[in-house]
């Protein structure tokens, strides 16, 4: 096996050794391949839904300038389990919340790091 | 529903049989996706000196559309989007559903590298229109 197995086996296995600290979420992935400016709307893929694990890094609840309060939360996961993200993936957490992923992920190929966001 | 007839009309452009046969992938504004090809076009209506005289509604304004090309290969490419974009816009009109909006003439602006993507480079073809609705 070469080292990229390697270290990719190594962090689902840290993973799965930090126990109750990741949380099993569901990560909802489709991609708009087109705009369709007749009908005015992106042409999504079929959703599709996949069980990962994450673990919280931080919690926000910034306000913007015109009061509006939102949550963001800072997580990892393996990258194995989800590239490619984009603008339309989301997380459903088991409390039922659903995320939206932000763009600009940082990946150091094995574990990405995302900040989630939703309204309060 | 004054803008929602806006750009309802000027997005039927790109929708058009026509337009798409001229293969240049073509996005709205606030639309993110992967593109595949190497030249692309991204559309922005900027209305404004909107009026109700009744029962006409005008909207005049500005279409945007930011043209974005391979770097260091000179702005050819983005010249003959221009130019094709021009064919359909240029004095001409568009009319759809009960409204039409009427263009003047266009101008084109080299922006250079694009700020998120160094290995495109940008130009901006803009031209002014007035439309009209009931």
């Amino acid at each position: 096996m070469g080292y990229r197995g390697l270290i990719n086996r190594a962090v689902k296995s840290a993973f799965r050794s930090v126990g109750d600290l990741a949380f099993e979420v569901t990560l909802s992935k489709k991609d708009a391949s087109s705009f369709d400016f007749i009908a005015n709307e992106a042409v999504m893929t079929a959703t599709t839904t996949a069980s990962i694990k994450v673990v919280v890094l931080k919690e926000d609840e910034p306000v913007s300038a015109d009061g509006v309060t939102s949550k963001t939360r800072t997580v990892i996961t393996p990258v194995a389990n989800i590239d490619p993200l984009n603008i339309y993936d989301t997380i459903t957490f088991s409390d039922g919340g659903v995320w939206t992923i932000t763009p600009g992920f940082e990946s150091d190929g094995y574990v990405i790091t995302l900040i989630l966001t939703k309204g309060v | 529903m004054k803008y929602a007839d806006l750009y309802k009309n000027i997005y039927s452009l790109f929708g058009s049989a026509e337009w798409i046969l001229e293969s240049v992938k073509t996005y709205p504004s606030n639309f993110t996706g992967v593109s595949t090809a190497a030249s692309y076009i991204r559309v922005a209506i900027v209305a404004s000196g909107a009026n109700e005289v009744r029962p006409l509604k005008s909207v005049s304004g500005q279409l945007v559309i930011s043209i974005f090309i391979p770097s260091g290969q000179g702005p050819n490419a983005g010249i003959a989007i221009a130019d094709k974009l021009d064919g359909y816009l240029s004095g001409k009109s568009l009319v759809s559903g009960g409204s039409v909006t009427q263009f003047s003439s266009s101008t084109l602006i080299e922006l250079g590298r694009d700020r998120d993507n160094a290995s495109l480079h940008v130009l901006k073809y803009s031209i002014d229109f007035s439309h009209y609705g009931v």
